[in-house]
């Protein structure tokens, strides 16, 4: 066990280094900071000045060399825009984004598991039915829109929720529950899909001949052999939501890592997005690490020594 | 049971209620929901809207822009030019920044050498690149020596060249500054919590008072957001309101729309070279013939744009009021294509950032669809900005075919010559069109110190871009919208500015 973790995190290692590069590249091949950061009326002449100033106007290999030398050492560079240390950006946002991203989470496990569940528990029933008619429309609105009709109706129309911004848990509630709309739509179908087939396994019928009560064969011998890809699912969402609500953070102005993140690709900010993708990528790989270990404990057939 | 569920929600209901009420209430402050979101608050390393915004509040410059846009004095008492390379300033007396230090040439100074220096790598550096050296020449006297002479530096010492007290900023670190300013404006930064929340107090050592006693500023990027924070009461002013959602605050009780056209003149530029059809002058006329302009702005932009003749409007320097913007005649449009041999028309395409410009996209694909009647078939390419500076850079290459691209510049200098430079000149980065003898006006008019002759070159310049070279496709001015809550008073600026400090509350003042 202990060996497999210490392999994986080598391997997480050259993962990290790897997306590190691909990054770099990638954003240097579409334009450079300076070019972005210089207004419509500059002269060449400005331009080539700036260039030299801040050195994007040594070769790529150098620049990737400087900035991996330094970000060994735990240093991601000072933001051109902001003019502050890059990493320390990125944390001071995280909270946010780490706010929004486990409330979301919390909103799709606590919601969309128990209903699931009910839902296959109640096959065919009327709760059933449009149990599986709402998750199919939650999941086919965009999260944007559904925030919008969000704020138009708690903010503009009733007046009970504030319409943006980060603050008490009136704030919260709103980007939250529409960042894991999708989420949790995707794990209740899931969840009751899920447990449709193990319902119908042998082992099921065998606890209730012997006579098992009813409750106990539903939380503990289908939940627990259900688990396995709600799990991995788990494990995905948790990762998107950390890295991924962008569009939600937008709406509700909520001051998270995607925004920041967004804007600093836009101006071709490096050590911003260097920063934050080192972050993320980090958070994947943890999170992977994770749901592997789990899988063990669920299934005990699955063993990594 | 059932019953239980409704007391339930109508407690939650209530909750929720008395919890964003103790939110809305706002005495004595007003509360501004901006789109641009502000990077930094040392002013002597970044330059954008947002930045030259917030910073007013904070610092002062030696002159400034009056809300009618007309150039005044402010830390300075008075200036002049002492002789064609040096502007001298006389600074009013006994003034003090927020932390108790007098504001001196010595100060002044300090300032613009901060931007100066290479280390800064200061984005402010092209505006003030012309500066020699300064002097003090007493305690509140300073000299500023140009390289030549520079009749374009007051415009610019109104937009940047922030006062700040020497010995706090050479006492702290980039990255403490970067978040503590002092300076001598109406507000004080009292917190500051980057794309979230900025809230500003009044400066007690300030000689200009703010309208109201505390400012916050609220960062919100999404404009349906923005227009709901405001209907809601969340918020009591909001800028850049899209044309299309202006309809939804008219409609609102609590608040107006206030619109002014501001310096920001969209114009599209052709890469002027070889193999390019309009490399001829009567195909650049025909396609500014070709379009109608009053119907772009009428029924894309809502009324909020107007045409503009070559690249200014009227309250820039060097503005030409006797040119009129090109008619459309696509009759007469055809017949100049068929005269320079294309009357079947040709292929091209038409860059444009995307979500960078008002109803930028709308509009060009208005334009575009204007152009298809002459027989002018333009693919319109949207271009994430970063990418589309790329191409734009890479215009004069051999291999990149000819092409148009749309673009808007805000020109809070109010200056017909930094237009020039920025879209005519053939030293500009962004421009596709080189004229030796154009080049040759646009240097002498530089460097004519005399206003009035200075003016005079200018509007000359223009004519000769309009009715003769016609090197661009000139389209409109558009306005600054803003959303305004109707228990504040306030008057939109003619650069297109909102400065928290000059929002007012209704029947305070």
């Amino acid at each position: 066990m202990a060996g497999y973790v210490v392999k994986r995190v080598i391997q997480a290692i050259f993962l990290l280094k790897l997306v590190m590069v691909i990054v770099f590249l990638l954003l240097h091949m579409t334009g450079d900071p300076v070019s972005v950061m210089m207004d419509t009326d500059a002269t060449q002449e400005d331009i080539d000045y700036m260039k030299k100033l801040m050195g994007f106007d040594q070769p790529l290999w150098v620049q990737y060399g400087r900035f991996f030398k330094n970000a060994v050492r735990g240093d991601f560079g000072e933001s051109i825009e902001h003019g502050e240390p890059a990493m320390a950006l990125v944390l001071e946002r995280l909270p946010a984004t780490l706010e929004m991203a486990l409330g979301a989470f919390t909103f799709a496990v606590v919601i969309g598991i128990p209903f699931g569940c009910l839902a296959a528990f109640k096959e065919g029933s009327i709760y059933d039915k449009s149990c599986v008619g709402i998750t199919v429309l939650i999941q086919a609105v965009p999260d944007f829109w559904l925030a919008i009709m969000f704020i138009m109706f708690f903010s503009v129309f009733l007046g009970v929720l504030p319409s943006f911004g980060r603050g008490g848990w009136q704030h919260f509630i709103m980007p939250a529950f529409a960042a894991s709309s999708y989420h949790l739509a995707r794990l209740a179908r899931l969840m009751r899909s899920q447990m449709l087939e193990v319902m119908r396994q042998d082992y099921i019928t065998t606890a209730r001949a012997k006579g098992l009560n009813e409750k106990v064969i539903l939380m503990v011998h289908a939940l627990k052999n259900s688990a396995i890809p709600i799990v991995t699912v788990l494990g995905l969402d948790l990762g998107i939501l950390l890295g991924g609500t962008v569009i939600i953070e937008v709406v509700f102005a909520w001051p998270g890592v995607g925004r920041l993140v967004v804007q600093a690709i836009a101006n071709r900010d490096f050590p911003i997005v260097q920063s934050a993708v080192f972050l993320m990528a980090s958070g994947f790989v943890i999170i992977n690490l994770t749901v592997d270990l789990i899988y063990a404990y669920l299934d005990p057939r699955i063993s990594y020594s | 049971m059932k019953r239980r569920w409704v007391y339930a929600l109508v407690l939650i209901m209530a909750f929720l209620w008395t919890g964003s009420t103790a939110l809305a209430a706002s005495k004595g402050k007003v509360v501004l929901g901006m789109a641009g979101s502000l990077s930094t608050f040392d002013p002597h390393t970044f330059s954008s809207l947002p930045i030259s915004m917030h910073h007013t509040n904070v610092f002062e410059t030696l002159l400034t822009r009056k809300p009618d846009g007309s150039l005044t004095t402010l830390l300075a008492k008075s200036y002049k030019m002492a002789s064609p390379k040096v502007w001298e300033f006389k600074l009013r007396e006994g003034l003090k920044f927020s932390n108790g230090d007098p504001i001196t040439a010595e100060a002044v100074k300090f300032s613009f050498e901060r931007i100066l220096d290479p280390k800064m790598k200061s984005k402010q550096y092209r505006y003030f690149k012309s500066i020699k050296s300064l002097e003090v020449v007493n305690k509140y006297t300073v000299r500023i020596h140009t390289k030549k002479p520079d009749p374009m530096l007051p415009p610019f010492l109104a937009i940047y060249g922030f006062i700040v007290p020497p010995k706090y900023y050479k006492k702290h670190n980039k990255k403490f500054l970067a978040r503590n300013p002092i300076g001598s404006g109406p507000y004080i930064v009292k917190k500051w919590r980057k794309g979230e929340e900025l809230i500003y107090e009044e400066n007690p050592n300030a000689s200009r008072k703010p309208k109201v006693k505390t400012a916050v500023v609220k960062f919100i990027p999404e404009s349906t957001t923005r227009v709901a924070a405001l209907i809601s009461g969340d918020v009591d002013v909001i800028d850049n309101l899209p044309p299309g959602l202006s309809g939804r605050v008219k409609a609102s009780k609590g608040a107006r729309v206030i619109a002014k056209q501001s310096p920001r003149t969209n114009y599209i530029l052709m890469v002027i070279k070889k193999g390019a059809p309009w490399m001829d002058v009567r195909v650049r006329r025909a396609m500014n013939l070709a379009i109608d302009r009053n119907s772009i702005t009428k029924n894309v932009m809502m009324g909020f744009a107007k045409p503009v003749a070559v690249l200014d409007g009227p309250a820039s320097f060097g503005h030409n009021p006797n040119l009129k913007p090109y008619p459309y005649n696509p009759a007469k449009a055809k017949k100049l294509l068929a005269e320079a041999g294309f009357s079947k028309g040709f292929e091209f395409d038409v860059y444009i950032p995307r979500g960078r410009f008002m109803m930028g996209k709308e509009a060009l694909e208005g334009i575009a669809g204007q152009w298809a009647r002459v027989s002018l078939k333009a693919n319109v390419r949207v271009m994430e900005w970063g990418s589309m500076k790329k191409i734009i850079f890479s215009k004069y290459k051999d291999n990149v075919k000819p092409f148009l691209y749309y673009l808007a510049r805000m020109n809070t200098a109010f200056s017909t010559e930094h237009m020039f430079a920025g879209a005519i000149s053939s030293r500009s980065a962004y421009g596709g069109f080189r004229d030796k003898g154009i080049d040759k006006l646009i240097n002498e008019a530089r460097s004519t110190m005399d206003n009035t002759a200075r003016d005079k070159k200018y509007q000359e310049i223009g004519r000769i871009l309009r009715h003769e070279k016609v090197p661009i496709i000139p389209l409109y001015q558009t306005f600054r919208i803003y959303g305004v809550s109707k228990k504040l008073s306030w008057t939109p600026r003619a650069d297109g500015k909102l400065i928290a400090s000059e929002v007012g509350l209704a029947g305070a003042n």
